[in-house]
């Protein structure tokens, strides 16, 4: 267990229970953060769990090799568990046998707020489809809303939003936020004036709010993309960045066509990466139209753009915050931040003449 | 024998937990409380002298399926897909829906479900399966708890066939 927690420590793996299952289900091992297991030896996991128990037999057939299947947003999967969690499942060796670690991690303070701004979302949505079924005169015998309750409806969306936005925010303070802000404007380079700082400061409410439309958009579609799923989540980002731009660009992207394996990937990251390349590309190149190339290559994804031209620059260069516009730096160090982060790196080209090339790799898990 | 794990899935507020509810506890509230994630219970049921303990997800209904995480689907034996009868936005794209379940579960049981038929009329309730490109296989109301021991009995008999 020790060496378990050592090695998710070392791949900065952030939980908050581990517990060692046997292939029968009883627990082995457990640091016992959220829940005592002493209780629970009697029976397998199964018995008190039945989320585990509806799985349990597949988990089974995963092989030590496989990447650890996730499932988020789990509501109150037990007695002894009463909040909002994600469960991650990995098969691991004991000693002679093998036995299947689960790894928890408590996000009910977030999936709370999550789930009240979902609420609100959802009954808008409804109220505006039966508003419309009222609109069509289409004869029905649900309930059509008025136009006083439908916009008072909206209304309190509206407000709900707000308030889950400060909520957000403050709970993303918490946990990891990937602007990593504060972080940022600590550094000396971009701290450099006031004016500097203050211009950052800007930038970053106005990312804050693209975190927020982005945010949105991770609420709508909080499933792992799959290869199938990249292309309508590459424009799905395409569309949030005309929208914040107030205007169309022109951006097409390429696949490997021999890719034939799911992926699992850090979605967050693509969309991070990818919205901000888009930022620089319409803000800084003259150039009309952008290509992202995307491959995977064992277990990383790769993207670059082919033919972004922005002035000469050099992510080591930081520093010449003047001659740089601050938006494309704070756009770049971002992106450069949060690859770290992930662990994953970013590198540009440029040679005379020749468009600057932006190569982002990020660690992938492939299911077979 | 052993428990069978059946996924009920459809758009948002098409009264998944409320079937899941009324099933599970023979509760309804008229009070729509989304879903963002999963939650899972189990009931036995009894079919033809056979218990079958039964472990239903109730997952946060997604507009389109293929936005369904397919890690939900791990293990299922089937899938109780529903339909909002007053609403015809959550049954558009039934079709589609349909073939992507049977792809990602060939030989799982699916059954069609059109939900909340106290609030149609019969004649409502034939122009909307005239419509549909496909059959459904019973409508329910999880408010009067119309078909819903049926749905999960006939789901039983099909499991044990």
């Amino acid at each position: 267990m020790k060496d378990i927690i050592q090695h998710s420590i070392g791949n900065q793996v952030k939980f908050s229970q581990l517990v060692l299952l046997d292939k029968e289900g009883y627990i082995q091992q457990s640091c016992k953060s959220l829940f005592d297991i002493a209780p629970l030896n009697k029976k397998p996991i199964q018995a008190w769990v039945p989320f585990i128990e509806s799985i349990f037999d597949s988990l089974l057939l995963l092989k030590e090799d496989s990447s650890a299947v996730r499932f988020a947003k789990i509501e109150k999967p037990a007695s002894f568990l009463p909040g909002y969690y994600d469960f991650t499942f990995t098969k691991v060796k004991m000693q002679d046998t093998e036995g299947i670690l689960w790894c928890i991690y408590d996000y009910t303070d977030l999936y709370k707020q999550l789930l009240a701004y979902q609420q609100r979302h959802n009954e808008l949505e409804i109220y505006r489809q039966l508003y419309e079924l009222g609109n069509q005169q289409i004869k029905h015998s649900a309930e059509i809303p008025s136009r006083k309750n439908f916009f008072e409806h909206y209304i309190k969306y509206n407000n709900h939003s707000n308030q889950f936005y400060t909520k957000i925010n403050h709970l993303l303070s918490i946990h990891e936020n990937p602007f990593d802000l504060f972080s940022l404007l600590k550094d000396k380079s971009l701290n450099a004036s006031t004016v500097n700082v203050q211009n950052t400061i800007k930038i970053f409410s106005e990312i804050q709010e693209d975190y927020y439309q982005l945010l949105q958009f991770e609420i709508e579609k909080n499933s792992i993309p799959s290869l199938l799923q990249l292309e309508s989540l590459c424009n799905h980002v395409k569309n949030i960045t005309e929208q914040k731009l107030k205007h169309k660009i022109d951006v097409s992207f390429n696949y490997a066509p021999i890719i034939d394996s799911q992926i699992v990937a850090h979605k967050e990251l693509i969309i991070q990466v990818l919205f901000n390349l888009f930022i620089i590309f319409y803000e800084q190149s003259p150039q009309t139209k952008m290509t992202v190339d995307f491959s995977i290559l064992k277990n990383e994804a790769h993207f670059s753009t082919l033919n972004i031209a922005i002035t000469e620059f050099s992510l080591e260069q930081q520093q010449n915050t003047i001659k740089q516009p601050t938006s494309l730096l704070v756009r770049l160090a971002l992106i450069k931040k949060v690859l770290q982060r992930y662990n994953s790196s970013i590198a540009t080209e440029n040679t005379n003449n020749v468009p600057l090339k932006i190569f982002a790799n990020i660690p992938c898990q492939t299911i077979e | 024998m052993t428990s069978k794990k059946i996924i009920l899935s459809g758009s948002f507020g098409v009264g998944k937990t409320s079937l899941f509810n009324q099933f599970i506890y023979n509760r309804f509230s008229d009070k729509y409380l989304t879903t963002i994630g999963v939650k899972v219970n189990k009931k036995n049921i009894l079919v033809d002298d056979t218990e079958i303990p039964l472990l239903l997800w109730d997952i946060a209904g997604e507009v389109a399926q293929d936005k369904v995480p397919t890690s939900y689907f791990l293990g299922a034996s089937g899938v109780i897909y529903v339909f909002d009868l007053t609403r015809p936005m959550t049954y558009q794209n039934i079709q589609t829906d349909i073939n992507y379940l049977k792809d990602l579960l060939p030989g799982g049981i699916i059954k069609i479900v059109g939900n909340k038929v106290d609030l149609v009329s019969d004649e409502q309730l034939e122009n909307i399966r005239t419509s549909l490109p496909i059959t459904i296989d019973i409508v329910t109301s999880a408010k009067t708890g119309q078909n819903v021991e049926e749905l999960f009995l006939d789901l039983g008999k099909e499991l044990i066939r």
